[in-house]
């Protein structure tokens, strides 16, 4: 398992029913260990200046190599600085009850990446709408509480170096590099409905969809 | 409690943000009517948050952060612009709300209002109307059709489909949608390419427009 030294590593016991288990029990809890959470929160409650510079050395360099995956290389600092800035703008919206600390930042760097690429001119298709409303970030919903949050990503942490690497490439691919899959289906030269079943497998490893669910329309 | 839901690859190519605008406005629409999905999102967006953290760290150059902090500084000490509310997702396009839109008819009890058109023509954003009992013509689509319902609700040779439902057909799909009998139904719609209309006149239009527009494909299968 591939995991920055920025961020927690959880125990890896698999053998372990994940919803069964407090995630806030013992030192090896998601949210004790999770050293983004209390920074955001410096940022937003004392505009923390040390906080943020610890923010920045834990999250820019990972911004910077999403964006150049992304194909904006000659853009990559310039999104960085946008995230970074929308990080301390927006950090008061930031809620441990309604979104852990990387989905956050995640949704922060994505609609990022997307308003950039709509001011370059490189969006297909435009509309009036701003970014921010077509996907708006975590915490306009109500809360599930921190507890919750805990368990999805520490699901999604726990079995995502478990998932076979050819799931984890069509996953990777439409996240990091923005290719529908349609276009992941192409690239790999393998039918639609193959990439849409490697995907469909691996999020339901990751417990990302539920099993019992039936299959949308 | 809506019944027809994106599915989940459309879930997650809106929550990794590689969805167009369009098709993430109608998903955004969605999500305002329906619960589960806003929760799938959530979880999406959690995986989007751990394929951050896993990549690798880039080097930065030296003055970047200082080159962040001089452009806080300048916002700081500029009077603070008030937090937009989080308006309704139509609402610039509809500030008097569905009752005050002028509609253009199109068809026997069947309306449309244009939001947005793509420069070529090919992608279109609008809101239709089929007044209650009314019947659209039979139709496929050149493209995706993306549909919406904002208020009451039609039936079609696939479904019923309620306040909140999220449709999508493509283009060999023929339908002939039909508003349920109690309400106007109001749907948003996106289309990524015309309609293409089906039935004797119709096909008779169709090779008008073909004409016109000869770099339309037939109807993808
Ligand atoms: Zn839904």
């Amino acid at each position: 398992m591939q995991v920055s030294n920025n961020v927690i590593v959880l125990p890896i016991n698999r053998k372990m029913d994940p919803n069964q288990q407090d995630p806030d029990a013992g030192e090896d809890s998601a949210s004790s260990k999770d050293v983004l959470t209390p920074l955001i929160e410096a940022v937003a409650a004392q505009r923390d200046r040390d906080a943020f510079r610890q923010l920045f050395q834990a999250f820019a360099p990972k911004v910077k190599a999403y964006a150049i995956k992304q194909g904006m290389l000659e853009h990559a600092e310039e999104l960085v600085q946008e995230v970074m800035v929308n990080v301390w703008r927006r950090a008061a919206q930031f809620d441990r009850e309604k979104a852990a600390a990387s989905t956050w930042l995640f949704a922060i760097a994505r609609n990022a990446r997307i308003d950039l690429l709509r001011k370059l001119g490189r969006s297909s298709q435009e509309t009036q709408v701003e970014t921010d409303y077509l996907w708006s970030l975590p915490g306009s919903d109500e809360p599930t509480g921190a507890f919750q949050q805990a368990v999805i990503v520490r699901n999604i942490r726990q079995s995502l170096g478990d998932l076979p690497q050819e799931q984890r490439d069509v996953i990777a691919k439409v996240y990091l590099e923005d290719k529908s899959h349609q276009r992941v289906a192409e690239e790999l030269s393998l039918p639609l409905g193959t990439v849409k079943s490697r995907v469909r497998l691996a999020l339901q490893k990751l417990k990302v969809i539920l099993q019992e669910r039936e299959k949308a329309v | 409690m809506s019944q027809h839901h994106p599915s989940d690859d459309i879930l997650m190519e809106y929550a990794a943000g590689c969805a167009s605008t369009h098709l993430a406005l109608c998903v955004a629409v969605h999500l305002q009517y329906c619960p589960r999905c806003r929760a799938d999102i959530q979880r999406f967006n959690a995986l989007g948050g751990e394929m951050l953290q896993q990549l690798p760290q880039e080097d930065l150059s030296e003055a970047l952060f200082e080159r962040i902090m001089l452009r806080i500084d300048l916002e700081e000490s500029a009077p603070a612009t008030p937090q937009k509310p989080v308006e309704d997702l139509l609402q610039r396009w509809l500030p008097d709300g569905l009752n005050a839109v002028s509609w253009r008819k199109q068809w026997f009890k069947v309306y449309e209002y244009v939001l947005e058109v793509s420069r070529k023509g090919r992608q279109r954003l609008s809101l239709q109307k089929i007044s209650a009992g009314g019947r659209a013509p039979l139709h496929g689509h050149y493209g995706q059709e993306v549909t919406v319902v904002l208020q009451g609700g039609f039936s079609d040779e696939l479904g019923v489909y309620e306040e909140g439902d999220f449709v999508i057909r493509s283009g060999d799909q023929r339908h002939r949608p039909r508003a349920l009998e109690n309400e106007d139904c109001i749907c948003l719609a996106y289309l990524d390419a015309p309609v293409c209309l089906a039935g004797p006149i119709g096909r008779w239009i169709e090779r008008f427009r073909r004409l016109f527009m000869p770099d339309l494909n037939a109807p993808a299968s």
